[in-house]
Formats: C-alpha cells, structure tokens, sequence
C-alpha cells in the first residue's frame, strides 16, 4: 500500500523450534513471524493461526463430538514433541512456502493486499522488495491484516470511526 | 450388429475405462456417457425415467438418500463416538483386544450404514485412541475399512452393491439376512484372527499408554441426548420396517424417506445440516450408471450376453456360481463394484430367470465377490480411498501397497470361505 509504513514482525529461520516461535506469537501478541532464508529474504509466514493449526489435530478438527472428548492432556503431550521440532519439520521445506506465501507489490492497493491474504488464509502478506535480484538482500517488509483493514476502511472514508 | 449398437458399447466402455483409471469426476463421466447415449438414441427421456428396467432404478436412488439423510442427523449425537472410545475403554486399552471391538463394531455399524459414512464415523475416533495407546494407526485404519467391506455384505442396505441386487433381483431385507448375514459372522471371526496375524507388531501393551484411554471421558461426546433417544427410535423403526417390508409390500426405499422424513421431523435441525451429508455425487452417479447400463438392455445387448451366458452355464448352476464369486471379487479388486454390479445384475437376472431357484444363489454369489472383492487393493472400494484420504491429512501415509498387501491376503481367505459356503450351502 504504497505511503503506508511497513510492519515490524520478529524474524526467524526455518531451524527455529516451534517452542520459540510460540513463545514469540503467544507472549507479545503478534499476529506471526517471518522465516527467512540463508540470505535473509523472507520464505514464509508462521501466524498464530497455523501453529493453533498443529496444537489441535485434524480429526478433532473434523469431529464436533471429538472435540468434546479431546482434553488438555492430549493438547500438552502432542506440543512437548512438537514444540521441540523446527519449523522447517513441522511445516515442509522452503519451496512449498515460497508458493504459499502473500506477496504484494511495494504499490499493491489495500484490497489488493486483502485479495491475497484472504486467498492464502493469512493474516501477514510480505512486500516484495524493490531491489533487483541478485542486489543486496533488504530487510523483510510486512503488511498485517490489521493494517489492511485500516487501509480498507480508510478507503471508504470509514476510518477513523466517528466519534459516538 | 448395428452401428448403433457399436456406439453404444464403444461409450460405455469408454466410460468403463475412464471410471477405472480415476481421471475425471466419475459422476461427470456417467453423465456424459448417458447423455451420448441419448444422443446416438440407446435410450430417451421415457425409457430412462420411467422404466424399471432399462432406466434409473429409483428405488437404489431413494434409499440411499433417505439412509444418507438419516446418518447425517444421528451422526450429530455423537454416539458413534461414544460407542468407539466407551469399548476402548472396557477393554481397559489392550490394543488388539480395542482392535476387536473397533473391527466388530465397524462391522456391524457398516451392516446398516453405507460403508463410506462408517469409515467417516469410525476414522477420526480411531486415530484419537490410537494416538492415547501410541499403537499405529496404519493397521487399526485398515483393519476397520476391511471390516466394513465385510459387515457391509450382511444385509440389503450394508453395501451399494446389495441395494442394486436387491432391487433388479426382487430380492428382500430379510433374505439377504437369511442368505448373507450367517457367512458374513462367520468371515468377521476369521478377520477377526487374521488381524491377529497380520498386524501382530501393532499390539504392543503399555500400562501407562492404557492409562491415557481410560482417562477420556466417552460421555462428553454425546452432544445431544434427546436427539439421541430420538434417532435411536427412528433407527429402530426404520429396521423394524425393513425386516416387515416384504411381508408389507413396501419397497426398501420408501421405508428408509418415510424415517428419514420422521427424524428430520423431529430433530428439528436445520435442513442444510442434514442435507451436507448426502453425498449427491454418489447419487447422480448411480443415477447416470442406470441410463449407460439400460441403454445397452434396450439395445438388447445385455439380452444376448445373457443368451450366452445361459447357454455358457447350462445346468452348472455351483461352479457358475462359484466362478462368479471369484471372478466378481477379482474384478471389483480393480474396478468400482458400483458399476460393476449394475452391468452384471441384469445377467445374473437372464440366468436366475432361465435357472429358476437353482440359479437364486448366483445373486448371493455376485454379491459376496463384489463386495469382499472391495477389500483386495487400495482402491478396490470407495471406503478404502476415503480412509486413505482421512489417514493421509492426520499426517498417517498408507501406500498403495501397504494397503494391498494386507488386502490380497484377506480377500483371498474371504472369498475363497464363501466359495465352499455357497457350493456346500446350496449345490450339495
């Protein structure tokens, strides 16, 4: 969205443990965190909504009745495993997340930007950078779904609310 | 033969081998196939909606519908749930000893459901107590589908084929109980045993494991009970009805919409939520298999097969019988018995009308091939693929031949019982 500042979110690898990447999504808030590779350049997205993704398991998922059944204890026994697997072994290699990450253009509109998260069912887009490839890698910038939304609304002469 | 009749069989094979190598929508390539059919004019509008025969048997239609209906308002009880974790528990989480009570009651579970919905019932609950266990979940998923192909062949509404028998051979509720039922007990036993064998590693007992299953609280999985004492009187209406149905004169299907119509009376959920479980697909593509198939019994096509194959059995009515079992359970290791059982019913029906009751037990014997025969490879059954499909998104893979290898054994003893069950049972 172009004029809008960038959003700040932690950066990790994909051999960061899960326990880490909670600890970061769970403490401060954050909607997710960015995995970068070897050169820095952004790869993928981890949101609080994906790692909820893998503390609650599919068939639970798939069965009402189940969730029910399903008690912390199945929760806290399946993260000791899991949280101590990185990134890289809970979600799959890079290549995959290179097709599934939001990229937007550094000029995307702000529905552009929604189109893209909504159609990748996250809350975190990564902004291409302007550099040629091959040129030094820049930090990663970030849209969040929350800026989005100011963006959306803003557009529509809805933000900020009026006063009541 | 007329060019006609090379057309209408050059599209249904074509049809065949496009069902076969599971490259489009099956229910989008029976429709094409039918409306060519129209088109090269095998059959029309009055011959495919009106015609017992040669058109869409809207009994088979109906009654899974009206089945599907009914499982999509008990399954929001939770009792299936229940059901599963309540034996693991009384089996104070003894792996094979759970594995018995999933396989029985999977098995007796898919006697009166479709085979697919009790793999999707019976799948999610599985992988939860094998997770509490640490037993693999590979050999209990497998385990469970076979017996559904198994219990399945017990009754009219147990398998899709059963229904389509019973339709095109007049047959009832109770006779496939009577004829059915007793080699289907039989082979679930001997399953029973064979899981024993095949998945021996699985059944590793850990007393701290145990402990994880006892502590899950079944009764938290019914999530509604008066639904569930509603559904529970429906449910036994509905098979009270089946049982009188011959002595009523009431076809299968109009018992199976009068209780679906009932519970969905008296559930008071709303429409669409019940409506989700049906699996229209399904039915649209038994719907088109009918026309492809009754335009090859207009063209006369199946007639004359079945003149052959008359001429082909003679008398033999125990090795024809015998052969159509075995022949019936390869073929359906490899094709869908769906369509497979609506091509072959109206030959059986020639040689069960030439042959008179000593050619009766050839339905029996299509049935016991087609539907064990499910059992032999991954794909052989729709209930196999979806429990693969189920497996595969819990992060559990089960090969093709993984799947196969346990498969071609248990085909190859269930159906080689029911060869000697039906030559000893009805041509000694």
């Amino acid at each position: 969205m172009p004029g809008e500042p960038a959003d700040q979110l932690p950066v990790v690898t994909a051999r960061t443990p899960l326990r880490d990447v909670a600890l970061l999504l769970v403490r401060d808030g954050l909607p997710g965190v960015v995995v970068t590779d070897a050169d820095g350049g952004p790869v993928a997205v981890v949101t609080a909504l994906d790692l909820l993704g893998r503390l609650v398991p599919e068939f639970v998922r798939e069965d009402p009745a189940l969730a029910r059944v399903y008690d912390a204890v199945g929760s806290a026994e399946s993260w000791r495993e899991l949280g101590a697997r990185t990134i890289a072994e809970i979600f799959g290699d890079g290549d995959d997340w290179h097709r599934a990450i939001a990229a937007v253009d550094d000029d995307a509109t702000a529905i552009e930007v929604a189109a893209e998260m909504l159609n990748h069912h996250t809350s975190v887009a990564v902004v291409r950078p302007a550099t040629a490839p091959g040129g030094p890698a820049a930090a990663p910038r970030l849209v969040t779904v929350q800026t989005v939304i100011r963006g959306v609304l803003t557009a529509k002469g809805e933000w900020p609310p009026p006063a009541t | 033969m007329t060019l006609q009749v090379v057309l209408a069989i050059a599209v249904f094979v074509g049809a065949y081998v496009c069902i076969v190598v599971d490259r489009f929508p099956r229910a989008a390539v029976v429709l094409v196939a039918a409306a060519l059919m129209v088109l090269i004019g095998a059959t029309g509008g009055e011959t495919m909606f009106y015609s017992g025969e040669t058109g869409i048997d809207w009994n088979v239609v109906f009654l899974l519908l009206g089945m599907m209906i009914i499982v999509g308002i008990v399954r929001h009880t939770g009792v299936f749930e229940f059901l599963a974790i309540w034996a693991a528990k009384l089996m104070r989480g003894r792996p094979f000893r759970v594995m018995v009570m999933l396989v029985v009651i999977t098995a007796v579970l898919s006697a009166f459901l479709d085979n697919v919905t009790t793999v999707l019932l019976i799948a999610p609950v599985t992988l939860l107590v094998c997770e509490r266990l640490g037993a693999p979940p590979t050999a209990f998923l497998i385990a469970e589908v076979m017996a559904s192909n198994i219990g399945g062949t017990a009754t009219l509404i147990g398998d899709p084929p059963n229904i389509i028998i019973a339709s095109r051979g007049g047959l009832s509720f109770n006779d496939f109980l009577v004829h059915l039922a007793p080699i289907s007990v039989g082979l679930l036993i001997v399953f029973v045993v064979l899981c024993r064998l095949m998945f021996r590693s699985a059944f590793v007992f850990h007393p701290e494991r145990a402990a994880r299953v006892m502590a899950l609280d079944e009764r938290a999985a019914i999530t509604d009970s008066r639904l569930l004492v509603k559904s529970g009187v429906v449910v036994g209406l509905v098979i009270a009805g089946f049982l009188v149905q011959s002595l009523l004169h009431v076809e299968p299907s109009v018992v199976a919409l009068l209780g679906a119509g009932l519970l969905a009376l008296l559930s008071r959920l709303e429409p669409r939520e019940y409506f989700r479980e049906v699996e229209w697909e399904t039915l649209v593509f038994f719907a088109g298999l009918f026309v492809m198939v009754g335009a090859l019994v207009n063209l006369g096509v199946i007639d004359a097969l079945g003149t052959a194959a008359v001429d082909l059995v003679g008398d033999d009515y125990g090795p024809a019988a015998a052969g159509l079992a075995v022949g019936s359970g390869a073929l359906s290791a490899v094709v869908d018995n769906i369509p497979f059982v609506t091509t072959m019913s109206p030959l059986v029906g020639d040689l069960v009308a030439a042959g008179g009751a000593a050619a009766r037990p050839l339905w029996w014997a299509l049935a016991l091939g087609a539907d064990l025969g499910g059992n032999a490879t991954a794909i052989g059954a729709s209930a196999n693929v979806v429990m693969i499909g189920i497996a595969m998104r819990n992060g559990v893979h089960i090969s093709f031949w993984t799947f196969t290898k346990y498969g071609l054994v248990t085909t190859a003893v269930t159906v080689g019982l029911s060869v000697p069950y039906i030559l000893l049972r009805y041509y000694s």
